[in-house]
């Protein structure tokens, strides 16, 4: 694996939104938290308008099978080093809607999950501490590159 | 020589039933036609409700929108209700009503917002989004959670509120109201807002009675459909409260309804607190199966009608539910008649001014008759 | 709500009442022509609130319900027909209400119910390319998920 300097995401990390299926009250909750009352640009955290410029792909939703093939391209078209974050129950394993014929239950059955937030759907506060929890990994991953 | 292009747009929508792809075939600027491809967001609720019993399948038609899910619950117990003969308690269909408006203000903030954004006007999004959180917070504070609430029984509702929660929601619509009058003034009198919307994406009066057209999108359009008003369900048929509409028919009166009617949300709250009977809130006895039966319920979501149509054949599942959203016709129809004489920058004004919230509609892939395929931004589009 | 029931009675047609409902059923030879005249009656007056496609196999037909609203009348007609299920064609009627194109769409595409005339039927309007060639809202097809 190529060195990337991850400082450039710890310090400022932006995210890309997909939703795969998902009944919008997830979305409409990371929609929230990025709004004045929750602040999230106190972590650097942006919205970016395409995956292009994105480090973090936040998906929500329980993954339909027509919209797993957008999800592929979309992961494809963030650049390395890129991060997933599953936000909900149905993220993360289909929720309620385990069983149904067009859903494939779960973002990890599609593309690689780096943190999971649960909740149905997870508050903003949540939705925030899940985001800094992989700013917290991603620096434990810096200080391996810098011990080798 | 003539050229056209076709822009996919989507299918990234973060609050729509089906998160969707528009095909927009422009002449140059121009819009020569909108197609709707639908399908992404498509979770086979309905043959999946037809797996679960009565009750859970509650829980799963509760989830089909989750900014209306209030409503979407509500209706789904309101055919139980039809179907099982149950009786439901005066203070639990005041609850009802008060969760169901509560619901309609923080969904008609979110659209407003959402607009805002789309139009470029980003600190007007950011003000009405912070306008927002008390909103969700009230939600939290009567139904306990800020969106999915599960807050229906068939038969009542699953919790009470008491003096202290009322004085809350008082005084946070009374802020609410103060805020609302400065929205209703920035979106009749800025000229951002009035160059964006006043004329753009036009429906007649005839053409949504002949698409079938619900809610807000129809009232702006000077149809006088409410189903609060006719045909009252909870307890909206002794509250008094006015139908509004416009006679313009365009983005503008579309959001101008939407502002109407929070006002008069806030004052059916009021009026709903004032009048709260007392006694229980649900039946003894929660019934797990019902009789053979067939009923249809409606009511007004946030978007417009909502119409849930079961078939039961007794025992403990149901044969078969049928779920028409308000935003099936609003959008799939109404992109087949707004989309006349505009530009490309207009398409996501228009679309959004059908309240699907497109506010994560990011990317948009240009192809060009070669088939070869660029991304470009939103923003970029509506510079 | 009366000048809705003057119209029925007049085309002989017999039908039950509920509420603020009236039921009424229909051959499926009928069903364009009776809507096509409901609709220069009431024109404005009435738009298509849904279609319900619902599938009886113990009788071993289909049944289409057209769900129509009389704004003035505050009432919701509600038109039955059966087709066979081993004919499930039935005749369009977007040529008289265009609002009914995506109902259309809807019911070919989950219960395999073919519109004559309808020129926008596909397959794949809601279900995903793998079970593309199934009707998902049959009762004689389950998914093999659990």
């Amino acid at each position: 694996m190529p060195r990337w300097n991850l400082k450039f995401i710890r310090l400022s990390p932006w995210l890309s939104h997909f939703n795969t299926g998902a009944c919008n009250g997830c979305d409409i909750e990371v929609l929230a938290a990025i709004t004045p009352l929750y602040d999230p640009e106190r972590f650097g955290i942006k919205l970016s308008s395409s995956p292009r410029h994105a480090d973090i792909l936040i998906v929500t939703g329980a993954v339909t099978e027509k919209a797993a093939e957008r999800l592929k391209t979309i992961y494809e078209q963030t650049p390395n080093p890129k991060y997933v974050i599953a936000v909900g129950a149905c993220a993360i394993s289909g929720g309620v809607f385990k069983g149904s014929y067009s859903v494939l239950e779960g973002v990890d059955k599609v593309i690689p999950v780096d943190v999971y937030i649960p909740g149905c759907p997870p508050k903003p506060e949540a939705i925030i501490d899940g985001i800094v929890k992989l700013l917290m990994k991603i620096k434990e991953e810096e200080e391996l590159y810098v011990e080798h | 020589m003539k050229t056209s292009i076709e822009i996919p747009v989507g299918p990234q929508h973060p609050a729509l039933h089906e998160p969707l792809m528009l095909k927009v075939r422009v002449d140059g600027e121009h819009v020569e036609n909108v197609q709707v491809i639908t399908g992404y967001n498509h979770r086979g609720i309905e043959k999946l409700g037809e797996s679960k019993s009565f009750l859970q399948a509650m829980y799963v038609f509760g989830r089909v929108c989750g900014i209306c899910n209030i409503v979407h619950q509500l209706t789904y117990v309101q055919v139980l209700e039809k179907i099982g003969n149950i009786e439901v308690p005066p203070r639990a269909r005041y609850l009802r009503s008060l969760v169901s408006e509560l619901e309609r203000i923080h969904s008609h903030l979110l659209v407003l917002a959402v607009e805002a954004e789309i139009m470029g006007f980003q600190s007007l999004f950011m003000l009405i989004m912070r306008d927002r959180e008390p909103v969700m917070k009230l939600k939290e504070i009567v139904t306990g959670q800020r969106v999915v609430a599960d807050f229906m029984w068939p038969g009542g509702v699953k919790r009470d509120i008491d003096d202290q929660k009322i004085q809350t929601i008082k005084k946070t619509l009374d802020l609410l109201k103060v805020r609302m009058k400065k929205y209703k003034q920035v979106f009749s009198e800025d000229s951002t807002v009035l160059n964006r919307l006043k004329g753009v994406g036009i429906i007649k009066k005839n053409e949504a009675v002949q698409y079938g057209l619900v809610g807000p999108t129809a009232r702006g359009s000077g149809v006088k459909t409410d189903i609060r008003k006719d045909e009252p369900y909870a307890a909206f048929g002794e509250i008094p409260f006015n139908l509004i509409t416009y006679s313009e028919g365009d983005s503008w009166a579309r959001m101008l309804v939407r502002i109407d009617e929070i006002f008069e949300s806030i004052n059916i709250i009021e009026y709903l607190l004032d009048h709260l009977p007392t006694g229980p809130i649900a039946p003894k006895f929660i019934k797990r199966r019902y009789p053979e039966g067939e009923a249809i319920s409606r009511s007004e979501a946030p978007r417009g009608e909502l119409l849930y149509h079961m078939i039961s054949k007794g025992g403990d599942k149901p044969y078969r539910v049928k779920v028409r959203t308000p935003s099936f016709p609003n959008i799939l129809n109404g992109s087949r008649i707004a989309f006349r004489d505009v530009v490309l920058a207009d398409v996501p004004v228009i679309f959004g001014s059908f309240d699907p919230c497109i506010s994560c509609m990011e990317r948009i892939i240009v192809v060009n008759q070669n088939g070869d395929e660029r991304i470009i931004n939103i923003r970029e589009l509506r510079k | 709500m009366s000048s809705i029931k003057d119209f029925l009675i007049e085309k002989k047609l017999e039908f039950s009442e509920k509420e603020n409902r009236i039921i009424v059923s229909i051959p499926k030879e009928r069903i364009k022509d009776t809507i096509k005249e409901l609709w220069n009656r009431f024109n404005n007056k009435m738009y298509l609130a849904t279609i319900t496609g619902i599938d009886y196999i113990e009788q071993n037909i289909f049944e289409i319900d057209y769900e129509i609203w009389f704004y003035d009348y505050k009432t919701l007609l509600i038109i039955k027909t059966d087709i066979p299920r081993d004919q499930p064609f039935l005749d369009s009627i977007i040529d008289i209400i265009p609002g009914a194109i995506p109902y259309e769409q809807e019911i070919y595409d989950l219960l395999g119910v073919e519109f004559k005339g309808n020129k926008y039927l596909r397959k794949g309007f809601f279900v995903p390319s793998s079970i593309i060639n199934v009707c998902p809202l049959r009762k004689d097809w389950q998914s093999d998920k659990k």
